[in-house]
């Protein structure tokens, strides 16, 4: 059952191997590392990846819900999905949580899998098709004064345009992944920002 | 010199004494051109049925026991029929290997069948009629009572015999590696003949190993440098594959089949100039099915870095070395006892007014220190190495499947000397995290990058801006290509996961290209 009021984000794109990994339990704002989930189930990771939006990270609960699709590395798929953002048990080779190295950062819980054709290079941008809003601190004084950090969600950050942070939160409906290679390990970090829908 | 036609692709029927050709005889002088190089078009190879001659004993039992699995996981040979595969034949030397006591060497495995070892001496001559090789190896045998009661009568010293199965990888335990009395060493594996057929074979037909296998790769290949020449500055690369083969064996009664998978590491020699293998490229790709031809090559391995860690071989390392310093300091005691006898007598002799007669001197004299270490040095590096016996491909036939590119060759062959060349401590790896300070920074710096160069694209390009372009796109694919996580090896060859198999991964260790053992020069 999908609540109706969830953040659903549908993205086209190549995926890496969906590998199962373990989750962790919620993370403490970033404040505390997260602890492991206790009876967690593992469920399955990919990356999608476009240029316009950069490296999602994707959960399926079980490779059932894949709806008949033999799930392959380098797939195109058009992905559905409620944003619920977790941390994952990282694999060596995954790109890293910069508040805890040992998990990765996910974004969406994938409720709706679909071949996309493999040919298409230019692809919409994933848009909210409803903006959200997301509760800000006060953006650090030796930061860049357009990121914005958020005040539940330590491995996300607000893009701000035009300056002049906002004080209490922000409206956001688009949201991309940068990854930071950084001596032995890269980082992702969500940036989510507002773009006025396409008409 | 008779060669056993490397280069010509044998087939079964090159061994069929039934062929239309008549067989050359041995002492027939060989043609005046060299044999025609083979082709790399698709068509099959016309195979003629010159210079080999086996018994009828053995073209029977390629003509009906070792067909393998039928198609589609087969595939037909150019008459159409299924042709032998999976199968490797063996000729050369036996020798019997025997106890203290003279009788048969016999092992019993773990189900309670009784093994008979022996050792297969191959002088194997390779080349055409314009140049030629030679290698000569001993190739330990282990074969079962079975087939030992039938073939009893060759199998005796000195005797020329062909040996006639499929290729395993056998699990042993190393003893070197033993911990204590009942430890049975560290698990370890080679790769054996499992012994169908014996045939006695006659002076015309040269000691060889002919292998053959038809199977799926199912990991990606590791790029082995062998060292040689002066100063090793030599270098030749090996891409060591996984073939994974299946055979469908016909039961003794009734319709019911046996099926075998079984795998085996093979390597072939590649270039970053050309294929010197012709086809040599279809192995580089997992999920790719080839048909193999090669013969068995002993080579020296090193056990991997990460063995060094374990238990059994720390413990192997240190009583190596306990040895050496208890018998060093043994020699001590005896030499100093020696000497004060010595001194002793010399001092009675002198005391008395006699000639001292020259005591004899100890024969081994304990060593200095610096010597004792390089002593345990050399013995712990035996006990790092050892024997293995590999596949070299010679042959490849792709199947079904898609070759790796040039690009893609010289890609692997670049990224294994930039591993060589980098110590163990320098590694990625090894570094240190950066602390939070340097990562955030870092991570901003690249957030404003890539979120700037979309706000400046937007007029133009719209969406197709990229982000985070040159961070998150490890392969120089373009900008689609999805994250390397690291599933490359063996991912697109794998079948999907599925919800039985969801189990937590343990956390793998990061490694190098070898996960098993690695190999050094000879």
């Amino acid at each position: 059952m999908i609540d109706p009021d969830a953040a659903q984000l549908t993205l086209i794109g190549r995926t890496s191997a969906w590998l199962p990994h373990l989750p962790a339990g919620p993370a403490d704002h970033g404040a505390q590392p997260p602890r492991p989930a206790r009876g967690a189930r593992p469920f399955l990771v990919s990356w999608v990846h476009h240029r316009s939006y950069g490296t999602l990270g994707v959960y399926l609960a079980t490779a059932g819900d894949a709806q008949g699709i033999v799930l392959q590395r380098g797939q195109w798929l058009q992905i559905t999905g409620v944003v619920r953002p977790c941390l994952a048990y990282a694999l060596p080779d995954d790109p890293r949580s910069a508040i805890a190295l040992e998990y990765t950062p996910l974004l969406l819980d994938v409720t709706a899998i679909r071949l996309a054709s493999g040919s298409r290079r230019q692809v919409p941008l994933p848009l909210l098709e409803t903006p959200r809003h997301v509760r800000v601190l006060r953006a650090s004084p030796a930061g860049s004064g357009q990121l914005v950090p958020l005040a539940r969600w330590a491995d996300a950050v607000y893009w701000h345009a035009t300056g002049g942070a906002p004080a209490v939160s922000a409206t956001w409906n688009c949201v991309r992944g940068v990854v930071t290679q950084l001596g032995a390990y890269r980082y992702l970090r969500y940036v989510l920002s507002w773009r006025s829908p396409q008409i | 010199m008779p060669t056993n036609g490397a280069g010509q692709g044998l087939l079964a029927e090159d061994w069929d004494v039934t062929s239309v050709s008549a067989p050359r005889p041995a002492t027939a002088p060989a043609a005046s051109d060299p044999p025609a190089a083979p082709t790399m078009s698709a068509e099959p190879l016309l195979r003629t049925g010159q210079g080999l001659v086996l018994p009828e004993g053995v073209a029977l039992m390629l003509d009906t026991a070792l067909h393998g699995d039928r198609p589609p996981s087969g595939t037909p040979g150019p008459d159409g029929r299924p042709r032998s595969k999976n199968l490797t034949v063996l000729v050369g030397t036996v020798r019997v290997m025997t106890t203290a006591r003279g009788e048969g060497r016999r092992i019993f495995t773990d189900l309670g069948a009784a093994e008979y070892r022996y050792e297969l001496s191959i002088n194997e001559v390779v080349g055409d009629a314009q140049s030629a090789a030679r290698s000569s190896y001993r190739l330990l045998i282990t074969m079962s009572d079975a087939v030992r009661a039938r073939a009893e009568h060759l199998l005796v010293d000195g005797q020329r015999i062909a040996l006639l199965g499929p290729l395993g990888m056998e699990e042993y335990y190393d003893q070197r590696f033993q911990r204590d009395a009942y430890d049975a060493g560290r698990r370890t594996w080679d790769i054996r003949i499992d012994v169908l057929g014996v045939q006695e074979i006659g002076d015309e037909v040269p000691d060889m190993a002919w292998v053959q296998l038809e199977g799926e790769v199912v990991d990606r290949p590791r790029i082995y440098a062998r060292q040689y020449g002066d100063r090793r500055t030599l270098v030749e690369h090996y891409a060591g594959v996984t073939l994974r083969y299946r055979e469908v064996l016909a039961g003794a009664y009734g319709m019911a089949v046996r099926p075998v998978v079984k795998s085996i590491p093979v390597e072939v020699l590649v270039t970053a100039g050309e294929e010197v293998i012709p086809n040599s490229d279809a192995l580089l790709r997992p999920g790719n099915k080839v048909r193999i031809e090669g013969r068995l090559s002993p080579a020296t391995f090193r056990l991997p870095r990460a063995a060094l860690e374990d238990a059994t071989v720390q413990t192997a390392l240190e009583r190596t070395r306990t040895q050496f310093e208890s018998r060093n300091a043994d020699l001590s005691q005896r030499a100093e006892a020696a000497r004060q006898q010595r001194q002793a007598a010399q001092e009675r002799t002198q005391r008395e007014g006699r000639q001292a007669a020259q005591a004899p001197a100890s024969r081994q004299q304990p060593l200095n220190a610096d010597a004792l270490e390089r002593q345990i040095a050399r013995a712990q590096q035996r006990l790092l190495t050892g024997r293995r016996v590999r596949v070299e491909v010679g042959y490849v036939e792709l199947l079904h499947g898609t070759a790796a590119t040039p690009d893609e060759r010289t890609r692997l062959l670049a990224e294994a000397d930039e591993r060589r060349r980098t110590p163990p401590a320098r590694r990625p790896a090894a570094t240190p995290p950066p602390d939070s300070t340097a990562r955030a920074e870092a991570q901003d710096r690249d957030t404003v990058q890539a979120m700037l160069a979309t706000e400046g694209g937007d007029a133009g390009a719209g969406d197709e801006m990229p982000i985070g372009d040159g961070d998150d796109t490890p392969i120089g694919d373009g900008d689609d290509t999805p994250i390397d996580d690291g599933s490359a090896d063996g991912a697109a060859g794998r079948p999907p996961p599925t919800a039985g198999s969801l189990r937590p991964r343990r956390a793998r260790t990061p490694r190098g290209a070898e996960p098993g053992d690695e190999p050094i020069a000879l």
